[in-house]
């Protein structure tokens, strides 16, 4: 991890067998270990080596509007696999609620559209509430299905024997986050009256620390990035704060893993930006069976 | 992405400024007035919730800023706005002195001088005329020396994130919910980097677990008067 990373001496070090070889050498008046960062791939190594590039400024943060992509309804009356993919995936409990969810949840909509498919769906109160429980439960479960991703894809990071000594742990010990969000949101839904989404067995290219590394990268911005984006949806105080409690944390590996291949801690700038349904879905399509 | 959060947007339905024009709270009150800690010993106020999942949270009201900070929204506003001041002050101050940090911390340094001012900008803006005038701050050389600026910066990322944390679901307006919950993520990421860098193992990353913890304001605000770094 960065600077970090191949910093001396890790405390607990309940494992590495490299460690006590490891050369060190001193930069910038911080002794590193050369040794333990061997087997983590070339721009790991360049990142570690090369610690005035450690942490890099962001890229000024685009202020502009992107154009925005298809609406998630609209593709999803267009496209029948990715309509039920996402189905199986939000482990919704049907079509209506579904479509509640969906649409509620479209990152672009404000508050106030979110109220009015409410409405329209169901005009008794007893029934916008349901409606509302709904939305919550999908958005679970919708974070749910990435956090069985993302613990599948740190199992597997773990199992390549690509990282070892203190980036070894780190990344293991991240795995073991993911997995406790995993289990977190599934007692969430089931307290909410909810169906946990089933595990989508994900799958990972894994050829190198290096890839894996930039991958690991890109998947906990993308997780931060998708509870930011539901943020403005969800309904319950509760699921809320749960799920803002874990999209921190998120972010925090994700800067954490900036250090470790040469990328910005902050890849938006001073203000995280969200993501849609859409376009996480459109991320993830990939590590989908 | 869907959108771009920016400064404009964020006041998209002009729900800002709308509801600047109601907001109430004297902004000259001293921080201290203002955070109810004038003269007496500092209450506890609460201890610090166990962040596993729905059980997280607080009831729906607590933990709020005095209403000194102004009513509603704006008191919250308010509120973070004063922390923010004191970061962006905070590294102001080490930026202008010139520490003599490791190029890793000194990248730090730019990042969250950047931040900081960035989110000052953008509360005050959101706040209008309803914004609270910037404390005078006393950092006592914390930010002068290069061990006590990287632990105190520490502290202060991290209490970012509990303090936002702790207001999220006392926010009425999805707006202003988007962005607290944008600026969390950027006072999150700048405190896993200062904690990886106080602590290489890595420690110090996510402090607090897998979930990230709330903090009430009376928490933060006693946490801050103990600093000593608001006159």
């Amino acid at each position: 991890m960065t600077a970090a990373l191949g910093l001396q001496s890790v405390p607990n070090a309940n494992c590495d067998p490299d460690v006590d070889g490891a050369a060190n050498y001193t930069q910038d008046g911080v002794s590193y270990r050369s040794a333990a960062i061997q087997a983590q791939g070339k721009a790991v190594q360049r990142a570690i080596s090369d610690p005035t590039e450690v942490l890099k400024m962001s890229s000024p943060s685009n202020e502009q509007n992107v154009t925005q992509p298809a609406g998630i309804v609209e593709r999803l009356v267009r496209d029948d696999v990715d309509r039920k993919r996402f189905l199986k995936m939000a482990g919704a409990a049907g079509t209506t609620s579904f479509g509640a969810f969906v649409l509620a949840a479209c990152g672009s909509s404000s508050s106030s559209s979110s109220t009015a498919t409410t409405a329209a769906v169901s005009t008794s109160a007893a029934t916008m509430s349901a409606a509302s429980n709904s939305t919550d439960i999908g958005i679970l479960n919708y974070a749910l299905t990435l956090e069985y991703l993302e613990t599948a894809f740190y199992e597997k990071v773990v199992a390549s024997g690509f990282f070892s000594g203190s980036v070894g742990s780190l990344i293991a010990s991240f795995g073991a986050q993911e997995k406790t969000h995993v289990e977190a949101l599934k007692g969430a839904v089931e307290k909410m009256g909810g169906t946990p989404a089933t595990n989508p067995e994900g799958k990972f290219p894994i050829q190198s620390a290096s890839q894996v590394g930039l991958l690991a990268y890109t998947v906990e911005n993308l997780g931060a990035s998708a509870y930011l984006g539901q943020a403005g949806n969800i309904q319950s105080p509760e699921v809320l704060a749960t799920a803002l409690s874990i999209h921190s944390v998120e972010a925090r590996h994700a800067s954490t893993l900036g250090t470790v291949v040469k990328k910005s801690v902050t890849p938006d700038g001073a203000f995280a930006k969200p993501a849609d349904m859409s376009t996480v879905l459109a991320a993830i399509k990939p590590f989908l069976p | 992405m869907s959108y771009t959060i920016n400064l404009d947007e964020i006041d998209v339905d002009g729900a800002v400024t709308e509801a600047a024009e109601q907001a109430s709270g004297d902004t000259r009150l001293s921080f201290l007035k203002k955070a109810g800690l004038a003269g007496s010993s500092v209450a506890g106020g609460g201890a610090i919730l166990s962040a596993l999942a729905p059980a997280a949270l607080a009831s729906a009201s607590a933990g709020r800023p005095p209403k000194s900070f102004g009513k509603g929204d704006y008191g919250i506003l308010n509120y973070a706005l004063t922390l923010e001041y004191l970061e962006a002050a905070f590294y102001n101050g080490a930026t202008a002195a010139n520490l003599s940090l490791s190029s890793q911390a000194s990248a730090f340094l730019k990042i969250v001088t950047r931040d900081e001012n960035a989110h000052v900008a953008f509360l005050k803006k959101a706040l209008g005329k309803k914004a609270a005038a910037e404390p005078k701050f006393n950092f006592n050389g914390a930010n002068t020396n290069v061990e006590k600026f990287m632990m105190t910066a520490q502290t202060l990322e991290n209490t970012g994130v509990h303090a936002y944390l702790g207001q999220i679901t006392n926010l009425e307006h999805a707006a202003y919910i988007k962005a607290a919950g944008s600026i969390i993520t950027i006072e999150a990421r700048h405190a896993s980097v200062i904690g990886l860098l106080n602590e290489p193992a890595g420690a110090d990353i996510a402090p607090s677990g897998p979930f990230d913890t709330p903090l009430t304001a009376a928490e933060v605000l006693a946490a801050v008067k103990a600093t000593g770094f608001i006159s």
